[in-house]
């Protein structure tokens, strides 16, 4: 029995025919119609997000097995050795982000294995744990951020204006004390969750409209 | 003031600069875990499981706060004495 081809990347007309057994024209239908979300290129090419495509095949009753990863989810580690405070801006932030995975650990040694298995989009972390060295831990996401475009937010007791200026100066894209405004925690991960592929949707949506109102 | 008396002073403003600050972080954790366990049953009005569920937290959060200030109180009785371990956090 042969493996299904997992997909990953926004799929293009022809692609999603051969999924769906049908003509590049009825995939075409199926989006004019709305049925099947879409967006353009900017050379004004239609591509569809797996997401999308698996919603669309749901939807319509469509017995077509189809595998995916959801590249458009955004994938956030919280690490930190508070476990109520970990557990808490998790339920904060799963409510406020339905689109966002959180996941989290207590353990910073853990944390970093997470960093290299599961690839978050954005590393939550307080840089003040205990059995850790926090420096050093940002040092290595300091790295990563340059290959893998990975985000940190530190999140801490610890916040001076001379922390602030180590720790970003380190790898922290933002600084947030813990007694900050639960509604500017929520907007600071918002911002730094966009993940590449949710800013390739924003940036090409904009364009289409661009080009729409021109 | 002899040498001794004045190392003893100075080693008690030490252990409470230390407990202090270490008082303050126990404290501000489960400030943190109330606001937003507010800010989520100000969200879940209409969810009574949930409303339940931030309850205990705020609960647990305010016996964190008051072991904090039995420990403050411990090194305003005895600053000589180090200071004693902070609570398990609680899930």
């Amino acid at each position: 029995m042969s493996t299904p081809t997992t997909y990953k990347k926004p799929l293009g007309v022809g692609q999603v025919a051969t999924i769906c057994r049908v003509s590049k024209k009825t995939v075409l239908n199926w989006i004019y119609d709305g049925a099947l979300k879409a967006f353009t290129t900017y050379g004004g090419h239609y591509r569809i997000w797996p997401v999308n495509l698996k919603k669309f095949l749901d939807a319509s009753g469509m017995d077509i097995p189809f595998d995916y990863v959801d590249d458009t989810i955004t994938h956030i580690l919280i690490i930190d050795d508070e476990k109520p405070f970990a557990q808490m801006l998790t339920s904060v932030i799963t409510a406020e982000l339905p689109t966002v995975d959180v996941f989290t650990t207590e353990d910073p040694y853990e944390g970093v294995l997470l960093i290299g298995e599961r690839k978050p989009h954005l590393v939550i972390f307080d840089a003040r744990m205990q059995h850790i060295d926090g420096m050093r831990l940002l040092a290595l996401l300091g790295k990563r951020k340059a290959t893998h475009g990975i985000r940190v937010l530190v999140v801490s007791n610890h916040v001076t204006a001379e922390t602030k200026e180590q720790w970003t100066k380190a790898a922290a894209d933002a600084v947030l004390d813990k007694q900050v405004d639960v509604s500017v925690l929520v907007r600071t991960v918002a911002t730094l969750a966009r993940s590449d592929a949710h800013e390739l949707q924003e940036l090409l949506a904009v364009k289409k409209n661009n080009r729409g109102r021109s | 003031m002899t040498s001794s008396s004045e190392g003893d002073l100075q080693k008690q403003v030490e252990n409470l600069k230390a407990g202090i600050r270490e008082v303050a972080h126990e404290i501000n954790n489960p400030l943190g875990v109330m606001r937003m366990a507010l800010y989520m049953m100000q969200a879940h009005k209409n969810d009574q499981q949930k409303q339940e569920h931030y309850w205990e937290l705020l609960n647990a959060s305010i016996e964190r706060i008051e072991e904090g200030l039995k420990r403050l109180r411990a090194l305003r009785e005895n600053p000589q004495a180090p200071p004693p371990l902070p609570p398990q956090s609680t899930s």
